[in-house]
């Protein structure tokens, strides 16, 4: 790994991911970037997949992968897309249906030799409106496969020696979730109203320290991830009243590790494992993992 | 690479996938309106566009408030709903949830004041049908 001149790492595609995605631990979904190097030839482009296996706590499990492009425009500017495909799996059914698409910009400024910063910009689009249904029965937001939001994400990332610091801001800018989900109409008494849920915004903070071995074949990065929900959730009731959700705001920590092993400079396989130690007293956004791993490949050209 | 992707494409568009569990398997209720008493009813008018046919009838039985649809056909709509309504659109209503051709649907209020049933498809806001319960 001499040949890797500079590490830009992406964390935007991490951050956000997991203040938004399918789970509150879903930190894990997503592989750092690397802009590098090999044998004179820059490489600006990447490609990622993934499959994700997580366990709901309301014995909901969940099968979900994805699919992710990076450009690198300069050493400074990149941007990535990605799409999700989102399958849950328990007493309502199965069902699976593409999720959302998420644009990142990362911007990386005053670079030293030990350090740099990072901000990061952009949105997740939604490719559902979390309105599925299963032979016409409305379905909770655990079986969603979005939330259903426009969101506008910004972070800012402090990378020094082996530490990252980072902070996320997800903010909800277009509520256009059309669940309608109501408890007294459902057999279930396991998952609250969420018919028009509306949903906050979230705060992400994380520390992470990234362990390489000495021949750079394999990097172990543990990461503590803590998620403030801004406020309350609200739902439009029977009676066509809006309702907030007492105690879905609140915080969450996950802790995360992430191991990844280079094949070659330009091929990398990743596996991590998420586990939340701090959970919302209520969940209406069906976001919480129980335990989320990942698999993922990243090809670089 | 190129092959690879379309592959994971090709996996994912086929895996898009539904099956229904415990919870959203179709229910026969076993409930009857016999020995209950019809105390009002009305016909569907559509809205612009809309193809509507039939009945909304009330029922009292052991105190408790029913709402049946008679003989009853709509256009599709993606999330259609039934609400029972003081007016003729959806101000102030009650949502009795989502539209089943055969569901007996309990209120959960008196039907005092309210006077008219709507189908209302709540995901794009377009309402489809008014039956006025005389």
């Amino acid at each position: 790994m001499k040949l890797i001149l500079s590490l830009l790492l992406i964390y935007i595609s991490i951050n956000m991911a997991v203040a938004q995605g399918c789970s509150d631990a879903g930190i894990c979904y997503f592989s750092a970037h690397k802009s590098d190097i090999v044998e004179e030839k820059v490489i600006k482009n990447s490609i990622d997949f993934g499959y994700v296996f997580g366990k709901g706590p309301k014995s909901v499990t969940y099968n979900n992968a994805y699919l992710g492009y990076n450009h690198d425009f300069s050493e400074q500017f990149n941007l990535s897309l990605r799409t999700t495909y989102n399958q849950a799996h328990g007493d309502f059914g199965t069902i699976g249906q593409l999720g959302d698409v998420f644009l990142v910009g990362n911007y990386n400024f005053l670079k030293t030799e030990k350090s740099s910063w990072e901000s990061s910009f952009g949105t997740k689009i939604p490719l559902t409106s979390a309105n599925s249904k299963i032979n016409g029965f409305a379905l909770p937001m655990e079986y969603q496969p979005s939330l259903g939001t426009y969101d506008a994400l910004f972070g800012i990332t402090y990378h020094y020696a082996y530490w990252d610091f980072n902070s996320s801001l997800q903010l909800p800018v277009i509520q256009s979730n059309r669940n309608s989900y109501f408890d007294e109409f459902s057999a279930s008494n396991d998952y609250p109203s969420t018919n028009l849920f509306k949903r906050r915004s979230d705060l992400l903070l994380r520390g992470s320290y990234n362990f390489i071995t000495a021949n750079q074949k394999w990097s172990f990065k543990p990461n503590l991830i803590g998620i403030y929900h801004l406020g309350n959730d609200s739902f439009e009731d029977v009676f066509g009243q809006r309702k907030t959700i007492a105690d879905s705001k609140g915080f969450t920590v996950n802790a995360n590790l992430i191991s990844e092993y280079s094949i070659t400079n330009q091929n990398s396989i990743q596996w991590s494992l998420a586990i939340p130690l701090v959970v919302r007293k209520v969940k209406p956004d069906g976001l919480t993992r129980a335990l989320i791993t990942q698999v993922s490949y990243q090809y670089k050209f | 690479m190129k092959n690879l992707i379309l592959f994971l494409l090709l996996i994912v568009s086929i895996s898009s996938c539904r099956e229904e569990g415990i919870y959203t398997s179709e229910m026969n209720s076993d409930f009857s309106l016999s020995s209950s008493l019809k105390i009002k009813e009305g016909t569907f008018q559509p809205t612009v566009g809309i193809v509507v046919m039939g009945n909304v009838e009330i029922y009292i039985k052991e105190g408790k408030s029913y709402l049946k649809l008679s003989n009853f056909s709509v256009s599709k709509g993606p999330d259609l709903k039934v609400y029972l309504s003081k007016a003729n659109t959806p101000t102030e209503f009650v949502n009795l949830g989502p539209l089943q051709n055969d569901k007996i649907y309990e209120l959960p209020i008196p039907i005092g004041g309210y006077s008219y049933v709507l189908i209302h498809c709540q995901q794009y806001n377009h309402l489809f049908a008014t039956a006025k319960l005389n």
